[in-house]
């Protein structure tokens, strides 16, 4: 997982995969329920193509950022996965809106005989790349065992994603080639979830022997090999002909380009030296106009914004005024988030009610609980005794003007309460040191929202969370019991109760996400960007020219 | 001259280590941390963490002991490991910066091929039309931003005519005429904003050299006046230009970190940028003592070039 408002614009890199129906799962369920359709404000979804996919052809993609590394996990960025994603396979996977868990590697679902037990069927015949070291050698499940211990490796220098396993699980059996067992700990709800993130694929054990990491090494059961890192520039992947699922990949060539500059990037889809671009609003128009024909599609960012009021611990309560309820509520309900939109984005996004984002539609809270009242917010803060109102530092990092003007329109919103907000705009690394100490006052920040309902709870509202922290022992309680109920519609009313205790306790305003806009030419049949920024698979992408 | 050479190469060793260690101070001294950044990454994190993490990236040594390891490591072409990527400094640099040369080297290189006869123009044709017109470029050069016009370069062609510069990196291997083609777009555009300021000195001190009595004699013997330009004015106004030029090689280089990341060019200043912002200490310090030294060897080149230009000049 990665934080911070450097990575707010970050969505314009990631890539990923739309199901075609061809994968090869013998199951699946619905961590969030149905559902295939994200985002309120997402335009009707473009054709991914009907008819046979063709083979052939050369697929270009447009990467907003460069990876920092090949190595899946011990490395957070989202660039990353854009390649590990098409070098190697998870055991599960998402479907591209997130609504399904499928297999990747396993067969199907697994086997739960109880709540602590997970049985996968690896499908047989999975070859590794025949590349140097894994030379083509089959998959099997003590691959699949090797690949989660490693993932549970606990270095302070490694970026890694070890709380997804470490500590959940007991114990792992490999009782034949075929066939993994996962014992975890306690019932452990996001699991499944964990299992199907891009941070969670399997990986070649000769390759680390070998390389010592995997920093500039991807070797996997994947459906494209890398053949080429040319730094800052491009990645050149071909089709791997062993690949298990039959018939893909369909392309022969894929290639990302690298491109950082905004206008320089979308120059690369209008004159098509790229085939699959994410715009940001400042050359959404230019794109449109240039390329009518193009596939288009609005999808929520999973950075969306919050506005936070000072972080409590046990040692650290709120301090006055805030620590009178009506003060943090007087506050969430002057401020106008649709305003904030409409003027700092022209309401190009959607308004956020809680800490779990609309695009997750089976987990966020439906209904507006704290909607903007001034009038209610006047009075609450005179019955708190806060008519004449007071100041505070509000800190941000200033990485884009738009975060510069949500932060002027809320000191604007917040007069009108007389709570007068002293603007610290901050560079990046000095805002985290500052953030992550937890002294403030008041604080805008771009958080990242991830599938699993955990990961944007526990981690922010959890009794160990380091993002933010929110001292109260009852959210703490419901939070940690959603994660161990396995149950889906039982998690799913606790997570529903946890997030209206959240917000209704009032530590910030949860406002907004703003749209990524979404291209691929014509051309692209049967794949298009997914919900998921971290979702890089293009397996099932085939090209009709 | 050599032994000149010599004296100042042993003086350029203090500057080196003065801007490593000014470099090395100040990354330290600006408000946030690279183990909080790191961490950043991280949920979960505990203090213990942060605190290993410190212990394994040797920050938890004191100042002086960390800039003398950095030093030794240094003095033997060790730049340290990027705590981030994992990957060498030095390795990185080596790869960046023959882009980073190749850009600046032709943007000054083009810079000149404009400065040096549009400054001579219009000195000799003071006050004219001519004069006016290039004194309103040089203005205009210095003036607009090469990232807004890069900017504009990038857009607008394609929209009216279909047609953008190239914006995917062409190695030499792709071929010499796609290469060339590919730096020449942004080694122009810095060059014209580095052609400003060496036409505008070059036409002040083409107007002051003009007018030296040694001029007026060689136009009183009556020889040519291309043989006048060329021969005894611009020989001789050239000391100072040579200067700015010298100069203009840090401007150069600052100007590639923008374009580099308009053009999509693998060089140091995407690099050096990125390494500042997540406070990449090695990286950060690799750069500049890379940087350092390229600028404090093209000053010797400029000093030395005037005992080549000016025989008055001595290395004494």
């Amino acid at each position: 997982m990665l934080q911070g408002a450097a990575l707010a614009g970050a969505g314009t890199a990631t890539l990923a995969l739309v199901g075609c129906g061809d994968d090869n799962s013998g199951g699946s369920t619905t961590p969030g329920g149905g559902g295939s359709t994200p985002g309120s404000t997402a335009s009707a979804a473009p054709s991914t193509g009907g008819g046979t996919p063709k083979s052939g052809g050369h697929f270009n993609m447009l990467m907003g950022g460069s990876p920092r590394s090949l190595d899946p996990h011990f490395d957070t960025f989202p660039y990353n996965t854009a390649i590990t994603d098409n070098t190697n396979n998870a055991i599960l996977k998402f479907s591209p809106d997130l609504s399904k868990v499928t297999g990747d590697l396993a067969t199907g679902m697994p086997e739960q005989p109880d709540d602590l037990t997970y049985t996968f069927k690896i499908t047989q015949g999975v070859k590794f790349q025949d590349v140097d070291p894994a030379n083509g050698r089959e998959f099997t499940s003590e691959d699949a065992k090797y690949s989660i211990t490693r993932q549970m490796t606990n270095d302070a220098g490694k970026f890694q994603h070890a709380y997804y396993f470490l500590n959940h699980i007991d114990k792992m059996e490999t009782p034949d080639p075929y066939t993994l067992t996962v014992h975890t700990t306690a019932p452990y709800a996001p699991f499944i979830s964990y299992m199907a993130s891009p941070w969670s694929v399997m990986i070649c054990k000769e390759a680390v022997d070998k390389f010592g990491d995997l920093t500039e090494h991807a070797v996997g059961t994947g459906p494209f090999i890398l053949k080429e890192w040319q730094k800052d520039v491009k990645f050149e992947l071909v089709k791997n002909p062993n690949y298990f699922k039959k018939g893909m990949p369909y392309i022969d060539q894929l290639s990302y380009l690298i491109s950082t500059d905004p206008a320089t990037s979308a120059t690369l889809f209008i004159n098509k030296s790229v085939d699959a671009i994410i715009v940001g609003q400042s050359n959404l128009q230019r794109v449109k106009d240039a390329r009518p024909e193009a596939n288009a599609r609005d999808i929520p960012s999973q950075f969306w914004k919050e506005f936070r009021m000072p972080p409590t611990t046990a040692a650290q309560p709120y301090p006055k005024p805030f620590d009178d309820v009506r003060v943090r509520q007087a506050i969430v309900s002057a401020i106008d988030k649709q305003q904030v939109l409409d003027l700092v984005y022209s309401s190009d996004g959607v308004p956020t009610h809680g800490p779990i984002l609309p695009i997750y539609k089976d987990w966020t809270v439906k209904e507006e609980l704290a909607p903007f009242d001034l009038k209610k917010a006047q009075d609450l803060m005179g019955q708190a005794g806060q008519s004449a109102g007071f100041s505070g530092e509000m800190i941000w990092a200033s990485t884009a003007p738009e975060l510069d003007q949500i932060s002027e329109v809320l000191k604007q919103q917040l007069a009108k309460i007389k709570v007068d907000l002293q603007l610290k705009p901050m560079e990046l690394a000095a805002y985290y040191n500052q953030t992550y100490s937890y002294k403030y006052t008041f604080s805008q920040h771009t958080p990242l929202n991830s599938p699993d309902p955990d990961e944007n709870l526990s981690s922010y509202f959890g009794k160990n969370s380091t993002y933010y922290k929110h001292y109260n022992q009852e959210i703490f309680d419901l939070v940690d019991k959603q994660a161990q109920t396995v149950d889906t519609e039982a998690r799913k009313q606790i997570v529903q109760d946890v997030q209206k205790k959240i917000v209704q306790d009032y530590p910030m305003s949860f406002m907004f996400t703003t749209n990524n806009h979404n291209f691929t030419d014509a051309k692209v049949k049967g794949w298009f960007w997914p919900t998921d920024l971290y979702d890089g698979r293009v397996e099932s992408v085939w090209l009709d020219a | 001259m050599t032994e000149y050479i010599l004296r100042r190469v042993l003086l350029a060793i203090p500057t080196i280590v003065l801007v490593i260690f000014l470099s090395f101070i100040v990354m330290r001294l600006v408000p946030g941390d690279l183990v909080d950044q790191m961490m950043a990454e991280r949920p979960y994190a505990t203090q213990a963490d942060k605190d290993k993490l410190r212990n394994e990236l040797g920050l938890d040594k004191p100042l002086p002991i960390q800039f003398v390891d950095y030093l030794g490591n240094a003095l033997q072409g060790d730049l340290g490991v990027s705590p981030w990527t994992h990957q060498p400094v030095t390795r990185e640099l080596r790869n960046r910066l023959p882009v980073t040369a190749e850009l600046g080297l032709y943007a000054i290189l083009l810079g000149l091929l404009i400065a040096l006869p549009v400054g001579v123009i219009s000195a000799m044709r003071q006050d004219t039309i001519e004069d006016y017109t290039s004194r309103s470029f040089a203005i205009l050069a210095l003036s607009v931003p090469y990232f807004f016009t890069a900017t504009l370069l990038i857009v607008f062609p394609e929209k009216w005519f279909g047609w953008s510069p190239p914006l995917i990196y062409k190695p030499w291997t792709a071929g010499l005429f796609d290469h060339l083609e590919y730096f020449f777009w942004p080694a122009l555009l810095l060059g014209v904003s580095l052609a400003g300021t060496v036409m505008r000195m070059t036409r002040t001190m083409m107007l002051e050299v003009l007018r030296q009595d040694y001029i007026r004699t060689a136009w009183a013997k009556g020889l040519r006046e291309r043989m006048i330009i060329t021969r005894h004015a611009l020989k001789n106004a050239f000391i100072p230009v040579i200067t700015i030029i010298g100069l203009q090689v840090g401007t150069a280089v600052g100007g590639t970190i923008i374009l580099e990341s308009i053009f999509n060019m693998p060089g140091i200043g995407r690099y050096f940028v990125s390494a500042i912002l997540q406070r990449d200490y090695p990286s950060v310090q690799g750069v500049v003592l890379v940087l350092a030294v390229i600028i404090v060897f093209v000053n010797l080149v400029v000093d030395v070039l005037y005992g080549v230009l000016d025989p008055r000049v001595r290395y004494g």
